[in-house]
């Protein structure tokens, strides 16, 4: 454990490099701005940056998508309070007693509660990620090629709860995304696979490609004009954002719940930050003695939320770093980001790259410590920006996809195939059907049809070598109860209210 | 203006479709090749459960009409139509003109199509995008050193 807390250290020396800290302040800023503004999700930020940040380092450019991801959960909190307008899903909850206190003219108080409780559960969800993920993936250092082919196997699974409402849509999604992913040279006999006959198709899709399109494009053609306007803006005195130890100690209890629940529920695939900020409210009302506060501005009904969904955000980190699986739409287009810059995330990526993960991980906590002092300066700007209008805003956003995803291979057919999919994205949106299976089968399609593919070439096609190791065995079965989980749980409801019915 | 039960039905029957297609290509890929997985095998599976996955869908959105009453506007289909248009213009022109011209007319034309009507809000917008391609040559050109046409 010592060890780990060395490297730790090594890593936060090797991200203090310029370029490190240049990325990690680049990203959290926008992921200020994103998580700031309503309609831009942390996933869409990412997946729009991804083809910017790739001309980076690769270090850098996952050190500014992870500030991309954490800087967006700092700053869904700032509108959440100042205009009761959640920037996104995962500030709702802050909405309710942060817009509440910020009426009652304690703007700044929430504020500075807002960023202090970021700061405490980002700081939780860094250290049990630190201790976890080494763990987690020491563990799953011993996986061979069998189980890795059950790990992705129970990764694709994971459909039934990142899918959405709607099982069957989400299932499509998925088998289009292993589809897309088998465009290209087939890795091993090497034939061209629905390339239309084109040369630009004959490396496959590129990842940010379709993340751009489905995410960011689809995003905005989305956006009901006008959504972003609003008038009454709430004042606020810079002096009160400042953290204040007496009611941060208030909120102790919240804080720490919320840190530990926000990570735990970010663990979990499919749960997310929106997820944890919502059980942790519950808690922290639930826990209360004079709940009666809770909705009408209590302090501890900004602390929890917050601290929960920064916690979580790094709790989803855990699956994506240690094994390989993305958990929420956020790390599954951190994950193709990795991909992009030649890295396989999973346990051997803390044997290959050590450099890199504890590197990385410093970043995280530098990132998190910057942006107190981030957040605090560029307040009174982030509360202004949700009044961007679309008109302004999506015309950059756009120009900025369009030189990113040209950047990358050079390439106009890439721009018009990312236009492709942001329709194809807006289709989807409007018909229910979920992206994040999609991407999932885009990253991980691959990976599995290769596994698949050299084992039974490595046993003459013998498929029994599925089923000789006992963990493969379970992950299997891990896979068919996660598949079968919507119908199950509608078996259960079905038998719970039949006797009350009765 | 346009249904979404339609446009349900509609996409399902194209999926349905494209499953096929892909069955189809995977078994001109070879399927087994010497008693091995072949470069057809998956895509012949993927495209079992497309066919299988769409043709659930399409009866579900046939059998159930919870659906009927939602529309999708004509003003939303021509946002989406003419950024599209923008964007296919952008790359068509950014050979003869140059990327930075062709994104400047880009972006306000996106203005335009998200909401910038009025000459004062076109200008603006027209501003914005001026300063916004000084600052993608910067960040392209001058930081990251692509070479733009």
């Amino acid at each position: 454990m010592l060890e780990t807390w060395g490297l730790l250290l090594n890593g936060i020396a090797a991200a203090s490099s310029p370029t490190i800290l240049i990325a990690v302040a680049f990203g959290a800023v926008v992921g200020l701005f994103i998580g700031a503004l309503p309609g831009l999700g942390p996933t869409a930020g990412v997946a729009i940056l991804l083809p910017l940040v790739i001309g980076f380092d690769g270090t850098a450019a996952v050190a500014a998508l992870g500030g991309v991801y954490y800087g967006s959960q700092y700053g869904g909190g700032v509108t959440a309070i100042l205009l009761g307008i959640p920037g996104d899903s995962a500030a709702t909850m802050t909405v309710i007693d942060g817009y509440a206190l910020a009426k009652r003219g304690e703007a700044g108080a929430a504020l500075g509660i807002s960023i202090a409780a970021s700061f405490i559960g980002g700081l939780v969800g860094l250290i049990l990620l630190t201790t976890f993920a080494t763990t987690i993936a020491s563990a799953a250092i011993a996986f061979g090629p069998v189980e890795m082919t059950a790990v992705m196997v129970f990764a694709l699974s994971l459909v039934s709860v990142l899918g959405g409402k709607d099982p069957i849509k989400g299932l499509l999604g998925l088998c289009l995304g292993l589809w897309l992913g088998t465009v290209g040279l087939d890795p091993i006999v090497g034939i061209p696979r629905f390339d239309l006959g084109s040369a630009h198709l004959f490396d496959g899709i590129e990842f940010s490609i379709l993340a751009v399109g489905l995410f960011g494009l689809a995003e905005m053609y989305n956006t009901h004009l006008g959504e972003a306007e609003g008038e009454n803006q709430i004042r606020f005195r810079m002096r009160d954002l400042l953290p204040q130890p007496r009611k941060i100690i208030r909120c102790w209890r919240e804080l720490g719940t919320g840190s530990v629940i926000g990570f735990i529920v970010g663990v979990l695939p499919g749960a997310g930050a929106t997820a944890a900020t919502m059980i942790t409210y519950a808690v922290a009302k639930r826990m209360a003695k004079d709940p009666e506060r809770f909705g009408n501005g209590a302090y501890e009904g900004v602390a929890a939320p917050e601290a929960a969904n920064n916690a979580a955000s790094y709790g989803s980190m855990i699956p994506m770093f240690a094994l390989g699986i993305p958990g929420s739409g956020t790390t599954a287009v951190l994950l193709g980001g990795l991909l992009m810059i030649g890295l396989q995330p999973g346990p051997m990526l803390f044997q290959t790259q050590p450099d890199f993960v504890w590197t990385i991980f410093g970043s995280f906590y530098i990132g998190n410590l910057a942006l107190v002092a981030i957040t605090i300066l560029l307040t009174p700007l982030l509360a202004s920006c949700a009044f961007v209008k679309p008109g302004y805003l999506f015309p950059a956003v756009i120009a900025i996809v369009a030189f990113g995803i040209y950047s990358i291979n050079y390439s106009m057919f890439d721009v018009m195939l990312a236009m492709a999919f942001g329709v194809i994205g807006y289709v989807m949106m409007k018909l229910g059907y979920p992206p994040v299976p999609l991407i999932l089968g885009l990253i991980l399609g691959p990976i599995l049809e290769r596994g698949i593919r050299r084992t039974l070439v490595g046993t003459n096609g013998d498929p029994s070598v599925f089923f000789q190791s006992p963990i493969a065995v379970v992950l299997f079965l891990a896979s068919a109860v996660m598949l079968f989980w919507p119908l199950i749980r509608k078996q259960i409801r079905n038998q719970r209210a039949r006797p009350a019915t009765n | 203006m346009l249904r979404v039960r339609t446009l349900d039905l509609a996409v399902s029957a194209m999926l349905f479709l494209l499953g096929f297609y892909i069955i189809a290509s995977g078994i001109g890929f070879g399927v087994i090749d010497s008693g091995t997985p072949g470069a057809g095998f998956f895509p012949v599976i993927v495209g079992a459960g497309i066919v299988l996955f769409s043709g659930i869908n399409c009866l579900k959105v046939l059998r159930q009409n919870a659906m009927l009453s939602e529309i999708i506007g004509t003003t939303e289909i021509m946002r989406v139509v003419l950024t599209s248009i923008a964007l296919i213009a952008f790359c068509g022109l950014a050979s003869p003109l140059g990327m930075l011209v062709s994104g400047f007319g880009l972006m306000v034309t996106i203005a335009i199509i998200f909401g910038a009507r009025t000459p004062d809000m076109i200008g603006r917008a027209a501003l914005a995008a001026a300063v916004m391609s000084g600052v993608l040559y910067l960040i392209f050109v001058k930081f990251l050193a692509v070479a733009l046409p």
